[in-house]
């Protein structure tokens, strides 16, 4: 579902900013990977890398849901890899992401209507079971400015679980949740690859319940100075 | 439901949502368009209607040469074929005397009877030509049988158009008091709006023959006749600018040329163009100040709001949205914005229009206003919503996917 081979993204100034190197990451569908690793150490810039949000200095291989996005992620224009991550991705960010302008509702749905699909009854169905599963039947008809912390994280993940991409992606999905909802939040994503057939990559601090949830760790260290690399997987 | 349509909701979305924002762009960019449509509708209703007016009025086209040719001599036929050739000229006819002549004129009785003595009526005698304004739209006095007139000297004679009416033509000779009787044809009757004087118009020629036989040029048998070796030359001139606007250049070209004691048959045409020139000039800096302010405004507000929507926009790139999905949502914002705003300045306008009315007919005496100039100002709109289409492309497009990506983190 993922491959990623010898990418390399600079980030940052020379003086401050460091090389983000990974030599090979594959994901394959139903399977679980957490990101590990110090806050700083470049886990979002790679779940970016892998979103098509940042463009690398050097790659070698990129297969994302079984298409060649190696060109898409070194030249692509904004609207080919808009496009494009439309149909293969999806991406939790670390805030849930929730667009203010929209009720909690529309927030869940906003992906497939980007996407450009029906709502369906099918839609409809996995929203309401997603929203009672995540504690958020009440707060759907609510909008973003009555929404808790914690509510727009699971509101997030919410959007993910409407419309699941083969390749999800999600940015310390269980931050500043408290212990059930953030429980409730790794099963949920650790049942879109058990369930949904998904590969699910995600970046955490979280590593009990990332393992709880079926995830295999994969850390990202420092090698030197202004240098980082993916070095770990498994464990 | 398509990507398109999906942008447009959410556009829509986001300006409910954010409406208060919103309401104050429309009230802010209706201030910027206001005065200068406010001024447009103005200039248009008033001065228009006002010069549409004065325009209405012949006289106001006359220049008055009360002076004569003056030092330059009299006009040869030549020089006044050269004269009707000047732009400035609309219409000239010869006089055969310096100012207007006083004839006794009655209506014609029945057979071969001369009128009574107190039939007559003393009336000046004017020429006119084919062409001559004052009887646009009626037949021209031609030849040495037809005779034209103003309503008030028709109604002193108490004659129509058709009826027949006499001349009595007079001159001392060797002390004997010599009368010559011409009746003519009366051809037509031109309203007081057009000539409120009471004249009576003759060809020039005709003019020229009864000048000739009061000046002993010719026998009373050979009135109404010129002499034989009559030069056609001529003292003054009745003449008219093609239009308004032209009689001040008219007025100062015959002037150079040797006329005297020239002047416009109005001041009108002198308050017009002033008020004309202080409008033009006062719209021109409004228009020049309001499309300056319209675009800094447009600009602040398109860029204040990409800078604090980045991170929406950022969210929704993250969802797939492209550069043409974000750029279709912030242009259709902006176009609802400049419409609205446009929409108001037009209201505000329209408001104008009852004050405006009364202001006319109390300031210059109007009717009716120049209808409300629609076209032209939905031409401005036009105009503004461009403006607004470029300023939010620009603000949409300087966003870089840099810029996004590190908005994702902030939200």
């Amino acid at each position: 579902m993922l491959r990623l081979a010898a990418a390399e993204l600079r980030v940052g100034d020379a003086a401050r900013g460091f090389t983000l190197e990974l030599p090979e990451l594959r994901l394959a569908a139903g399977e679980r990977v957490a990101l590990v690793g110090p806050s700083g150490i470049g886990k979002t810039t790679l779940l970016e890398l892998v979103a098509l949000l940042q463009r690398p200095t050097r790659l070698a291989a990129l297969e994302i849901a079984g298409h060649d996005a190696r060109e898409l992620a070194l030249r692509g224009g904004l609207n080919a890899r808009a496009a494009f991550r439309a149909r293969h991705l999806s991406y939790m960010v670390q805030s849930g992401g929730v667009l203010p302008f929209l009720s909690a509702r529309d927030n869940a749905l906003a992906a497939a209507r980007v996407a450009g699909e029906r709502i369906d009854a099918a839609l409809l169905e996995r929203l309401a079971i997603g929203a009672e599963r995540l504690g958020l039947g009440a707060a759907l008809q609510r909008g973003r400015a009555e929404l808790s912390g914690g509510e727009r994280k699971r509101l997030g993940l919410l959007r993910v679980l409407v419309a699941p991409r083969p390749l999800v992606l999600a940015d310390e999905p269980t931050s500043a949740l408290d212990g059930a909802a953030a429980t409730t939040v790794m099963t949920a994503l650790g049942e879109l690859a058990s369930r949904h057939g998904c590969a699910v990559l995600i970046v955490t601090h979280d590593e009990v319940r990332a393992r709880a949830a079926g995830f295999r760790l994969c850390a990202l260290r420092g090698v030197s100075p202004g240098h980082r690399r993916l070095c770990a997987l498994g464990g | 439901m398509s990507r398109v349509s999906t942008a447009l909701r959410f556009a829509l979305a986001d300006l409910w949502a954010d409406r208060l924002a919103a309401l104050l762009t429309i009230l802010l960019l209706m201030v910027v368009m206001t005065p200068a449509t406010l001024l447009y509708v103005a200039k248009v209703g008033l001065v228009s209607a006002w010069t549409e007016e004065i325009a209405r009025d012949v006289s106001n086209r006359e220049v008055l040469v009360l002076g004569g040719t003056g030092t330059r001599g009299w006009l040869s036929e030549a020089e006044l074929a050269r004269l009707r050739a000047w732009p400035e000229v609309g219409f000239v006819t010869p006089e055969p005397v310096f100012s207007v002549r006083a004839h006794d004129w009655a209506p014609a009785p029945a057979g071969e009877a001369l009128p009574g003595p107190g039939q007559f009526v003393t009336l000046g005698l004017r020429t006119t030509l084919p062409g001559d304004p004052v009887f646009a739209g009626h037949a021209v006095a031609q030849g040495m049988t037809e005779v034209g007139c103003s309503a008030a000297a028709a109604a002193k004679l108490g004659v129509g158009v058709g009826d027949r009416v006499v001349v009595q033509v007079t001159r001392q000779s060797d002390g004997r008091l010599e009368r010559e009787f011409l009746p003519l044809t009366l051809v037509a009757v031109v309203p007081a709006s057009r000539w409120p004087r009471a004249n009576v118009f003759v060809s020039p020629a005709l003019a020229r023959a009864i000048r000739a036989f009061q000046y002993h040029e010719v026998t009373r048998a050979d009135f109404p006749r010129l002499p034989e070796q009559a030069t056609l030359t001529w003292p003054s001139i009745r003449v008219y600018a093609p239009t308004i606007h032209l009689a001040p250049a008219l007025r100062e070209r015959l002037q150079a040329a040797g006329f005297d004691e020239v002047r416009l048959h109005s001041d009108q045409i002198a308050r017009l163009q002033g008020l004309e020139r202080g409008i033009d000039a006062a719209f021109g800096m409004l228009l020049v100040l309001g499309a300056l302010g319209f675009c800094v405004s447009l600009f602040l507000l398109e860029w204040l709001s990409a800078e604090r929507k980045t991170g929406d926009l950022a969210l929704l790139v993250v969802l797939g949205f492209g550069s043409r999905e974000l750029a279709l949502l912030r242009l259709s914002q902006s176009l609802l914005l400049v419409a609205s705003g446009c929409a108001l300045a037009l209201l505000t306008a329209l408001a104008a229009q009852a004050p405006l009315q009364a202001l006319g007919h109390s300031l210059l005496g109007l009717e009716h206003l120049h209808p409300f100039p629609l076209g032209d100002l939905m031409l401005g709109a036009l105009a503004a919503l461009l403006i607004g289409v470029v300023g939010s492309t620009y603000a949409t497009l300087r966003l870089r996917s840099a810029e996004l990506t590190a908005a994702i983190r902030k939200d």
